[in-house]
């Protein structure tokens, strides 16, 4: 019991935000559902659609795949780090401690799905299972889930039916319910399948010298390193343009260029959160027009986390300090000014295959207002403008650069 | 009216981290073409020092300046002239290639020495081609020398730079130092641990203890005080007995 105590309290100190941020998020969809719908309805009920609802539904869900990813957060560090690997069974601990969590985690959300929407629950539980796989084939890869490539079919299965299955799930079967059960057992059965491989790995398995140039290791290293010459491939490029200016002139996009990263994967970023709401829509049968709303909520909430932590990138800010011939003064409005600009090219970027999505739903499906999507994009990018000028002075303004608290971004 | 030899000054430093004084009323000053070493046990306070003077770290009180200009807000013209290397290296994107790197901080400078840079990569067996992500951590101190070095500087500033350097690479670098210093007339000031290095290349030393700078001057000056057999570690261990 004690080693648990021990365990829950170094989970939380390893990952204080993100506990901090799960423990508000669900607090306040549980007293929502408490006071404003009830212990007996569930969240996801089609009566009574409001903006707060569709909230705190979206809450829920990332309150769910923030605890599915702390979970494998926690496993984490009884794997990589040498100190901790020494003590006796830490790993089989470490995996009934995250079993634990998730375990808590599919009461409440049974809860909050309400006990007797069945059909809620059974899809949670295969949309759960799919993201719990695929969480750890993508972020626990020095853990393989298979120790050979025997399993290809197995791999091939799950592959195939990851993008039909949790799909299929939320729908009756009204034709072929024999097909549809049978596809739904063997995702189901490869799904475990992998799950029980993975906790056994994890358990046994000793990174393996040659892990990056062998196996799953050097296919992931591959892939990385596409990635990485594609960023090479950018930075040469602007670097080339950046040559055919004077010195001053270059710093405002050398500035956006390391604090912001390459920002060319934040579209498809955007049309896969898109789509991902497109698909929960088809799921709950919202009305369209909240589905478009809920859209741009969510970019705007991701916004709103992300972008002031750009000024909180200690290391590359005192970097750039030192290599930019600037003032301090100037310096900082430059970064301020260059936030701004960085901005609203993003919310530019959003608009288009916001609209594009409106569009094809419009011609295929229903109707949506655009009107009032313009409008809700404009309240919320002018609100972001002092947001974001509170931060930077919060952060920035004539503040101790070595004294900042470095924060992670999403940026490249 | 400012001397134009004095490179780098403070003037009654003093900075505390809430409740604890790490400097306390620190003088010091180095003169164009100096090499100076700072020595002090760890927590002594060279790192805040070194951050005083780059305007990383506001003080409480007294006066730091680079080239007569006040290091919180040095003007451009200043910042071309300064070469810095950090303790840790910090903050550069993993994905990065070494000479894409070195390339991207190129771009931040009026002149850029591609030779030098190439030379230095090929004496200190570094690929280019490497992502910085893969590099060992004495690796990426020598990238991180190789960037400061490239704009050819006319101050060097630097914080524990051989912390993670085997000793060829420790050799190589101390040679390089000593050739800029005399080719280029560069000053330069470092902060280490290890002593020896600073008696092969360091004409000037500054020692930190509780606070306060115990020691500052020439290196053979100090070496007079006590008796001959002495090395720049005894000197310290006695100093901080």
């Amino acid at each position: 019991m004690k080693v648990y105590l021990q365990m829950l309290k170094f989970s939380y100190n390893m990952t204080p935000k993100i506990s901090i941020s799960l423990i508000i998020m669900m607090a306040s969809v549980t007293i929502y559902k408490l006071c404003y719908l009830g212990a007996d309805i569930s969240l996801f009920s089609k009566d009574n659609i409001t903006i707060a609802k569709i909230i705190f539904m979206e809450l829920f869900m990332i309150s769910v795949i923030l605890a599915y990813y702390r979970s494998l957060l926690i496993i984490s560090p009884y794997f990589n780090v040498s100190i901790l690997q020494m003590l006796p069974e830490i790993r089989k601990k470490a995996l009934i401690f995250a079993g634990l969590n998730l375990g808590f985690i599919l009461i409440w959300s049974v809860f909050i799905l309400g006990y007797s929407n069945s059909h809620a629950l059974f899809s949670f539980t295969i949309s759960s299972l799919w993201l719990l796989s695929t969480m750890i084939t993508l972020s626990s890869y020095k853990v393989p889930i298979y120790s050979s490539n025997r399993f290809w079919v197995l791999k091939l299965i799950f592959a195939l039916l990851s993008f039909t299955v949790p799909l299929l799930s939320t729908k009756d079967p009204a034709k072929h319910p024999a097909i549809y059960i049978t596809i739904i057992s063997i995702f189901l059965i490869v799904v475990l399948y992998q799950i029980f491989h993975f906790v056994r790995n994890y358990i046994n398995f000793r990174l393996r010298e040659d892990f990056n140039t062998k196996g799953l290791g050097m296919k992931i290293n591959s892939l990385q390193n596409i990635i990485d010459r594609i960023f090479v491939w950018k930075l040469n490029k602007t670097i080339r343009k950046l040559k055919m200016k004077a010195v001053c002139d270059r710093y405002e996009k050398l500035i956006h260029f390391s604090l912001f990263g390459n920002e060319f994967i934040f579209p498809w970023i955007l049309i896969g959160s898109i789509l991902g709401l497109a698909y929960v829509n088809s799921v709950f049968d919202l009305r369209p027009k909240l589905l478009f709303i809920s859209a741009v909520l969510y970019v705007f909430s991701f916004s709103a986390i992300n972008t002031p932590r750009i000024f909180m990138q200690k290391y590359k800010i005192i970097f750039l300090y030192q290599k930019t011939g600037l003032r301090r003064i100037d310096f900082e409005l430059l970064i301020f000014k260059t936030a701004i600009k960085v901005y609203f090219v993003r919310m530019l970027k959003l608009v288009f295959p916001i609209f594009t999505v409106v569009l094809i739903y419009n011609l295929f499906f229903g109707t949506s207002d655009f009107i009032l999507l313009i409008l809700i994009i404009t309240t919320l990018s002018v609100i972001q403008i002092p947001y974001l000028f509170y931060f930077w002075r919060k952060t920035l303004k004539n503040k101790d650069y070595d004294t900042i608290k470095q924060a992670r971004v999403m940026s490249n | 009216m400012e001397n134009n030899d004095i490179i780098i000054r403070l003037d009654k430093v003093s900075k505390s981290y809430g409740d604890k004084q790490v400097l306390k009323n620190i003088d010091f000053t180095i003169n164009k073409g100096t090499i100076m070493g700072l020595v002090g046990k760890n927590g002594a306070g060279k790192t805040t020092m070194i951050k005083s003077l780059l305007g990383l770290l506001k003080l409480d009180s007294g006066k730091a300046s680079l080239f007569g200009e006040d290091s919180w807000d040095l003007p451009g013209e200043v910042k071309q002239k300064l070469g810095y290397v950090p303790q840790t290296v910090n903050g550069f994107d993993g994905w990065m290639t070494v000479d894409a790197l070195l390339e991207y901080t190129s771009v931040f400078y009026d002149k850029w020495n591609k030779n030098k840079v190439d030379q230095l990569l090929k004496d200190w067996n570094i690929d280019p081609k490497a992502r910085f992500r893969s590099l060992s951590e004495g690796e990426k101190q020598k990238v991180a020398i190789i960037m400061a070095i490239g704009h050819e500087p006319e101050l060097y500033i630097f914080d524990e730079p051989v912390a993670s350097l085997d000793p060829v690479a420790r050799r190589d670098f101390i040679k390089e130092l000593i050739d800029l210093n005399l080719d280029l007339g560069s000053t330069m000031l470092f902060s280490t641990h290890i002593t020896s290095d600073l008696e092969r290349i360091a004409a000037d030393v500054a020692i930190l203890k509780d606070n306060e700078l115990k020691y500052i001057g020439e290196l053979s000056t100090l070496k007079e005080k006590y008796t001959e057999h002495m090395n720049l570690e005894d000197i310290f261990l006695e100093l901080n007995k």
